[in-house]
């Protein structure tokens, strides 16, 4: 029964999972009343077979170690391992939903993406923006960023602060590093942090000890990807380490002007500096181009850009005797992005504009976080930290100067179990933004077991959204090469307020050990108001442009609602057979002002229940033979639903996956040759863009571990 | 013949009581008789001799127990304070041989003095309580029987290739592996696919064991690991298994590994039986292991029969008692179900 837990390898995940895991301190669990079995000695006749079993090489050995082998070995104490710090968690004890895939099913999905693999996960949309450029969201309402959710690696939020979503494409991260992803369907910044919004992606990389060796991977495709996967994994005394590199090629939709490629590196090291300290350290950088634009738009045109990121990261962690831990956590994101777009205008005859999305981004994020039991039946994690964001885009924001964000936050998560039936989980985080007025996210869930494997979850949240860059200031208009303003395409003329979420959610777990089913179902009622809406605003000036009809502003008009059941069913049904379902039904209102005119009044809306899919669900099938080879299928459907600006309406699609793979030994390597069928059925379905076709693609991967 | 033969034969005698049985005499000759009292006379005056050179003293008749500990921390301490009160107790019982003589037990640390204590002839019986303490009586190259108690049993064969004591024997301080899978069976009964990790202390091969795991009606995925291979062998294992079975041994579970190896089990949702109290508090799901209180008695009984069964050392042994224990907080939170330790203790005691 797979996916019943949540992991605690990360420090948000620990953090989350700290706020709703249901312990026992340490020095309450172990000898508190082991048994003698004075009565009846079991006799030494029939227990002690192994006596002749000892052999003169071990006997010949025993001197020469540096380890104890004598009663030592079995009276001093081992660390702590299991604290409340580390556990995994009991999916029925936590304040929220949630998804979990692991490496198992990872590999039986078939994706090529990680983005790919959120269609496991019911209420989540993927979409294909073009080449190998994906994105996600939970209940629809997105654009190409999806900017409503939180993407965090080891703890490191990958939210970028200037088009404020996730660049999935930038990400030097390999599907085959990834240990599990827990996907919190919810909002849940108490316990994450902002922007998580409409839900969260913690994705957990693998332990480079359980990596060791060396893996050399290769795929094609039909689309012509190329992809080159090389990684080594091993230990250096008392430092467990990793290095990946990657290197990619892929000429992406047919119908589309979207090659790319994306190099890049990723290195982890976890280093032990003692039973209770350790220090986890993890770096990246990635290159790589992606082709822009479409034909026939004069200023979007078709052309190559050039991204290039980078990211540092260490946290330090310390656990204490008393099982507290304590965490100091430091990051820094770097995103340059190159995308200068020189043009001719039809107007403006032989002169050449300019313009261009060029934007460079640092996010640097230091946080303090620590977990303890005061009482057997309450848990605590709070934590504090602060944040500075700088970001440059001259050609986005008119400005040469950076703009710069700073925030501070504080959060406290508590959990208290006063019986066995009966989880609460309170939490809260306070954050404050430079220039912006303070926001409360609070959330409080009870869950409620009144029979064994059954568990009753009611719970409520808030959050919010900031405002990007972009949303709050973005000011990009066409030039002329010498600096005279053209036209102005955006501009924000007032800062928007924060999106507010308002969360309601009952849901119910049955989690058998008797028979390998697990069912989640939830039902939910969630209200955003304000929203941030993009409207072309006729009243937008530009008093030195030489076309001055308005622009693309951002503005706090519109509301919505989404209520909706998700259900989540994993059966094993063999040992060797899995199957993963889930369903999404969401019902939406709400609108938001698309057009506004001359006056500035609203002319024009958007019904946001087109923004969002009715329906979206997902089959995951999969079957281990005993002479190695995997066969495994998926089948998804995402119904019809209008993407938000550039976007375009989008029908409903079914796309179907195969994979057949097979391991093998040859010598001391281990090979694992995998054929992938996507869209077996080569429906020329659409994503994204009406024009983004799809076609079936036919992946073969061989790797080579040794 | 040397002396401790010699000893061995004068205790032996004495404990026996030197009547001889009803059916000696039975149609017996003169010559005979007279043999007798020759071997008798030859036995009487060995006896005066050793009477007055080795012991001494006039408390002759108490048998004598030296034991020597590895050190003075708390869990030698236990173990002879348990030995005392097991040996006090059954030489209060009245169906013991032990009944009409007290035993004299005499503890001490390994010490300056320990030369002089141990060659002296008194001792009818020296226990050791852990390896130091073994390794140092071996040193002294000491005749007196010896029970070599608290070491690890694949480490009995070079403790006693070392001694220079004809009669010895050991209580080992680690668990028959049969009993360990008893465990299993009578805690997680669903639980089929036992894992085992073999390094190079484990004390027992790997066709040994597949065969021991075999009988007990249950399946064994066996590795061999080390310190550089246990990350990936532990993932390999933890997904071919339904729970693993820690086998003491430093260079598989150590300070260092235990990290692992525990946080591996919480993923996969395997859970670990462990070989120490330390190893549950740790986060092995359930535990069997003899505490410092079951080796002392089991220590005390070994004496007991010891002087009361013809100056005869049991066979070496694992500790005859043990506890169970189980760690809930990983129980509940690997969703696995195990009864109470009342339940586990009383299915162990069941199964045969």
């Amino acid at each position: 029964m797979r996916n019943l837990h949540t992991e605690t390898g990360n420090w948000r995940a620990i953090l989350f999972c700290a706020t709703a895991l249901a312990v026992v301190p340490v020095s309450h669990s172990h000898a508190t009343d082991t048994v003698e079995a004075v009565t009846t000695p079991i006799t030494d006749a029939v227990d002690s077979p192994d006596l002749d079993a000892v052999d003169d090489v071990l006997i010949a050995d025993t001197g020469t170690t540096s380890e104890i082998f004598s009663e030592e070995y079995f009276f001093s104490d081992l660390p702590i391992v299991f604290s409340a710090t580390r556990l995994a968690q009991p999916v029925s004890e936590t304040p929220v939903s949630m998804t979990v895939i692991d490496q198992e099913m990872i590999q039986a999905s078939g994706a090529t993406e990680i983005a790919d693999l959120m269609r496991l996960v019911p209420g989540m949309q993927v979409s294909n923006y073009g080449g190998d450029r994906y994105f996600v969201t939970y209940h629809g309402r997105a654009d190409l960023y999806s900017r409503s959710l939180q993407v965090l690696v080891d703890g490191r939020s990958i939210y970028d602060p200037v088009i404020g979503g996730v660049s999935w494409t930038d990400l030097p991260l390999a599907l085959e590093d990834i240990n599990r992803i827990e996907v919190i369907r919810g909002s849940n910044a108490a316990a994450y942090g902002s922007n998580s919004f409409s839900g969260v992606i913690n994705i957990i990389t693998e332990q480079p000890s359980k990596l060791q060796g060396t893996l050399v991977k290769a795929s094609v495709s039909n689309k012509h990807t190329r992809q080159v996967l090389l990684r080594n994994a091993g230990v250096i005394g008392d430092l467990d380490y990793r290095l990946t590199l990657n290197f990619d090629e892929a000429e992406g939709l047919k119908t589309r002007h979207d090659d790319s490629t994306a190099n890049w590196l990723s290195f982890r090291g976890d280093y032990a500096v003692n039973q209770n300290n350790k220090i986890l350290f993890q770096a990246g950088y990635s290159n790589g181009t992606q082709q822009e634009g479409f034909e026939g738009n004069f200023w979007n045109k078709p052309r190559d850009t050039d991204s290039t990121s980078s990211f540092q990261q260490i946290k330090w962690t310390h656990t204490t005797d008393t099982d507290s831990e304590y965490s100091l956590h430091f990051f820094h994101n770097y995103i340059e992005l190159d995308d200068t777009i020189i043009f001719q205008h039809p107007l403006t005859g032989p002169i050449d504009l300019i313009t261009g999305f060029s934007y460079e981004s640092h996010r640097y994020e230091l946080e303090f976080q620590h977990l303890l039991n005061p009482t057997p039946d309450l848990r605590l994690a709070w934590g504090t930290g602060l944040r500075h964001d700088n970001s440059k885009s001259p050609e986005t924001l008119n400005q040469d100067s950076a703009a710069i964000r700073n925030q501070i936050h504080a959060f406290i998560n508590a959990e208290w179990k006063p019986t066995e039936s009966l989880t609460f989980n309170l939490g809260g985080m306070v954050e404050k933004y430079e220039g912006f007025s303070g926001l409360f996210s609070p959330r409080v869930a009870l869950n409620y077991s009144p029979i064994k494997n059954h568990t009753f979850r009611i719970s409520q949240s808030r959050a919010y959204r900031m405002p990007n860059v972009w949303e709050e200031q973005i000011d990009m208009m066409f030039r002329t090469t010498g600096g005279m303003p053209i036209y102005q395409l955006h501009k924000t003329t007032e800062v928007p307020d924060p999106e507010e979420i308002n969360t309601i959610e009952l849901g119910y777990l049955a989690a058998f050990e008797s028979i390998p089913l697990t069912l989640d179902v939830k039902l939910f009622k969630e209200k955003i108001k304000p929203v941030i809406n993009y409207a072309w605003d006729a009243s937008t000036r530009c008093p030195a442009c030489v076309l001055d009809d308005g622009a693309g502003n951002f503005k706090n008009d519109g509301k919505m609602e989404i209520d909706g059941f998700e259900i989540q069913l994993d059966l094993d049904i063999t040992e060797d057979t899995d199957l993963h379902v889930v369903y999404s039904h969401l019902d939406a209102s709400g609108w938001q002002v698309s057009r506004y005119g001359g006056d500035g009044l609203p002319n024009g809306e958007m019904d946001m229940r087109e923004a969002v899919p009715e329906e979206t669900y997902g089959i995951l099938l999969s079957h281990r033979f005993d002479n190695g080879i995997e066969l495994s299928s998926g089948y998804y459907h995402t119904g019809k639903l209008i993407w938000l600006d550039p976007g375009d309406e989008v029908d409903s699609y079914s796309k179907w996956d195969l994979r057949v793979a097979k391991k093998f030994k040859l010598n001391d390597a281990e090979i694992d040759v995998a054929a992938i069928l996507h869209n077996i059925t080569d429906d020329d379905y659409q994503e994204y863009y009406q024009v983004n076709q799809a076609q079936r693609e036919f992946h073969l991967q061989v790797g080579v571990r040794f | 013949m040397d002396a401790s033969y010699l000893a061995k034969k004068y205790t032996a005698v004495r404990w026996k009581s030197i009547s001889p049985t009803a059916s000696y005499y039975s149609g017996c000759s003169a010559a005979i008789i007279r043999q007798f009292l020759t071997v008798s006379l030859f036995w009487a005056l060995a006896l005066s001799i050793l009477t007055v050179s080795a012991f001494n003293s006039a408390e002759a008749a108490t048998p004598k127990v030296l034991i020597v500990k590895s050190g003075s921390v708390s869990v030698y301490n236990n173990i002879i304070n348990a030995t005392k009160e097991r040996v006090s107790r059954i030489c209060s019982d009245t169906s013991s041989g032990c009944k009409k003589a007290s035993i004299s037990i005499k503890a001490v640390s390994i010490n300056k003095q320990l030369r002089s204590i141990a060659k002296n002839k008194k001792w009818d019986l020296i226990v050791t309580v852990g390896t130091k303490a073994a390794e140092r009586i071996n040193s002294l190259k000491i005749n007196t029987p010896v029970l070599y108690s608290l070491i690890p049993s694949s480490s009995y064969p070079r403790i006693r290739s070392r001694s220079s004591s004809q009669s010895r024997s050991a209580i080992y301080i680690d668990q028959p592996i049969l009993r360990q899978l008893k465990l299993i069976k009578a805690a997680m009964p669903n639980r089929k696919k036992v894992g085992v990790l073999l390094g190079k202390y484990s004390g027992i091969g790997k066709q040994k064991l597949m065969q021991i795991i075999r009988g007990s009606g249950l399946t064994p995925v066996i590795m061999h690991v080390n310190r550089n291979n246990i990350g990936n062998r532990l993932e390999n294992i933890y997904s071919r298994i339904d729970v693993l079975l820690a086998i003491p041994d430093p260079s598989v579970y150590n300070k260092h590994s235990v990290l692992k190896v525990l946080l591996s089990s919480y993923r996969h949702r395997v859970p670990v039986i462990g070989y120490s109290a330390a190893f549950v508090k740790s986060g092995a799901a359930a535990g069997i292991y003899s505490t410092p209180r079951n080796i002392g008695h089991h220590i005390g009984d070994e004496i007991g029969k010891y002087f009361s069964n013809n100056m005869r050392l049991s066979p070496p042994a694992h500790p005859r008692y043990f506890t169970v224990n189980t760690n809930r907080r990983v129980i509940s939170s690997i969703n696995i179900k195990v009864p109470s330790r009342k339940t586990i203790m009383s299915r162990i005691r069941k199964a045969k």
